[in-house]
């Protein structure tokens, strides 16, 4: 803060103290009569909030001496907007069916002591009532640990430790006032809205996906298409480079099976089936699963938010797209190498070669097993009947002698 | 009958391995086992053993390294062999006493019907029966096939360059299939007959001192107990 700030602040201040009881309109001094003394707190308060310039009446309304039953302050007729998109929120929906617990506009802003709110101080008044297990109990939330996992996201460590201003907090995604469960088609974070609310940060991640296969279902309202949170998380989101994120290279193929080798979206969409084990037992797959990072992942060659078909020639797997991408680690793959198939059942119509030379491998072996294992016992045995009948011989010999 | 010189008896013993094979036993067997090691683990990733494996051998890559140089090893090895049968008057001798004929089919029969009690003769044999003819030949056409779709997979980068995906897609499965194929079969039947057999029980001695008894070749190698004492 400069000198010229800190003065004007410091002035301003004694002309506010001086001015004090002019500030205050004539209603006020009435009030202030009784509670002057009794609430002095709440009323020096207001003098530093952004209702300082408000008399008591406006908010509390004219009221005959004597007042036993005094209405709360009511807000909503200067702030109608948020007043009506909170009364239809999960929020005003309790609060106006009598629920206690519900917060009002109080339990968020305060009551005399009303300021600005610091963005950065939200999640805190949030997880005030959401990391309570027993109201989450209550209201069928999602739980306290899932709330709390935001602050160990890349969003909430941006906000809590990095102090970035430009960083989501609570209401950023799920919106000040019109706090709505996701099954609601009106809420911000309901399915068909996350890539628009996603978007209005990572703009490009969202142009790119609009264009994808993933996208492009959404927008046919395929309601299994997933959006940002079904591959980044919801309040679980980390950097790529964190082994916690659902999309690292060590999870992704996990995040990605999830849809990809669920049976009943392998049966609806003709998915070709066990995406996940035929690439996990790829040199990829196998690298990938013992920490290797830089080996291929899902999103190395399907791409991250652009992933299109194989059918699309903008597809990064298209056939005639295979040299280049795969070309982006082993610079020698040509026009030949596309020919195969890439981490499929190897079933008789798709890999000949594969599938003959794993049915030989597995009779030959099986048969050659049963013969080694009956021979070894025939051996076996073989050699115990002869060394009994040959003490037996011994004896008998021992015996005539005698 | 005229006896060759390693054929001489030398205290009811006679020799059955020479020095060179001994040797080239050796390096076979111990780059044998630990390209079944280091290939067993990249065959059962993600199972406890393939986990094993690979945390003894110290990481994926380092299972990589010591996969490709005894590789190395073996190659060099069957490359020295092949010149050995080539060049040298002892190593084509006792090739062509292991070529497969039909009567080893037959032995192999006689064997298990003996086996079995049902007759009252083993299959009499020279000094390489089907036991060791199937073997041998095993470990061969194992080597021979494991070396050419290993050079496939390990230079990935100029494979890719020549062949289709489907090929080196079949190399790979050829590759861990038929490794497998040699450890259980070849392997194991090996050990069960040279140590847990009960006549060989805890070890045919062979390999190390290079000799067999008169008495034991009798009862397993007739034809060349015949041969060598001259008995009819």
């Amino acid at each position: 803060m400069n000198l010229k700030r800190k003065n004007n602040l410091i002035y301003s201040l004694f002309l506010l103290a001086f001015l004090y009881p002019i500030n205050l309109a004539a209603d006020t001094i009435a009030c202030m009569k009784c509670h002057g003394e009794k609430k002095e707190e709440n009323i020096k308060a207001l003098e530093f909030s952004v209702h300082k310039s408000l008399n008591c009446i406006q908010c509390h309304g004219k009221l005959e001496y004597p007042h036993n039953n005094v209405q709360p302050a009511g807000c909503s007729e200067c702030h109608s907007a948020e007043f009506n998109e909170y009364s239809t929120s999960s929020h005003g929906i309790r609060v106006s069916s009598g629920a206690s617990d519900a917060p009002d506009c109080i339990a968020c802003h305060g009551k005399h002591d009303i300021k600005k709110i610091n963005k950065l101080s939200i999640p805190a008044r949030c997880f005030s009532c959401h990391t309570d297990s027993e109201l989450e109990e209550k209201y069928k939330l999602p739980g306290v640990e899932f709330i709390k996992a935001y602050t160990f996201s890349i969003h909430g460590k941006a906000t809590s430790i990095m102090g970035l201003i430009n960083a989501p907090v609570c209401s950023d995604c799920h919106s000040a006032h019109a706090v709505l469960p996701p099954d609601n088609p009106s809420s911000k974070i309901n399915k068909a809205n996350i890539p628009n609310l996603c978007g209005k940060c990572h703009t490009n991640e969202k142009i790119e996906y609009m264009e994808s296969v993933h996208g492009s279902g959404m927008q046919k309202n395929i309601s299994e298409s997933p959006v940002c949170t079904n591959c980044h998380g919801e309040h679980t989101i980390y950097v790529v480079t964190d082994p916690n994120s659902n999309v690292s290279p060590k999870n992704l193929p996990k995040t990605c099976s999830n849809c990809h080798d669920r049976v009943l979206f392998v049966e609806k969409f003709g998915f070709k089936t066990k995406r996940m084990t035929t690439y996990m037992n790829t040199f990829h797959g196998v690298a990938n699963v013992y920490g290797d990072t830089t080996v291929a992942n899902c999103a190395s060659c399907h791409g991250y938010h652009s992933i299109l078909p194989s059918t699309d020639p903008r597809s990064n797997t298209h056939p005639d797209n295979i040299p280049k991408t795969c070309g982006k680690c082993h610079p020698n793959a040509g026009i030949n190498f596309a020919k195969g198939q890439i981490h499929v059942e190897a079933t008789p119509e798709v890999s000949k070669a594969v599938y003959f030379i794993r049915t030989f491998y597995k009779w030959f072996i099986g048969i050659l097993c049963v013969l080694f294992i009956i021979h070894i016992m025939t051996d076996y045995s073989g050699h115990r009947r002869r060394k009994k009948s040959f003490a037996k011989e011994i004896k008998i010999d021992e015996d005539e002698k005698s | 009958m005229k006896m060759k010189n390693h054929d001489s008896i030398n205290e009811g013993f006679v020799d059955r391995m020479s020095l060179n094979f001994r040797i080239q036993h050796m390096v076979l067997f111990l780059s044998l086992i630990i390209l079944a090691l280091t290939g067993l683990a990249l065959y059962f990733h993600g199972s406890w053993l393939g986990n094993l494996l690979i945390k003894i051998e110290g990481g994926l890559e380092s299972r990589g390294q010591i996969h490709r140089v005894s590789a190395i090893v073996l190659i060099f090895l069957s490359l020295y062999h092949i010149l050995h049968i080539l060049f040298t008057e002892h190593g084509h001798s006792e090739f062509m006493k292991i070529i497969p004929g039909v009567h080893d089919f037959r032995d192999s029969i006689q064997d298990i019907l003996y086996s079995l009690s049902l007759t009252n003769l083993p299959a009499e044999t020279e000094k390489y029966g089907y036991r060791e003819k199937f073997q041998y030949w095993g470990v061969a056409g194992g080597a021979f096939v494991m070396t050419i779709s290993g050079f496939a997979l390990w230079f990935k980068d100029a494979s890719m360059s020549i062949f289709p995906k489907w090929l080196i897609d079949t190399f790979f499965v050829l590759h861990g299939r038929a490794g497998l194929l040699i450890f259980f079969l070849l392997f194991l039947w090996h050990i069960y007959d040279m140590h847990l057999s009960p006549p060989n029980f805890p070890m045919d001695w062979s390999w190390l001192n290079g000799k067999i008894s008169l008495e034991k070749l009798k009862k397993t190698h007739y034809k060349e107990y015949q041969r060598i004492t001259g008995e009819k």
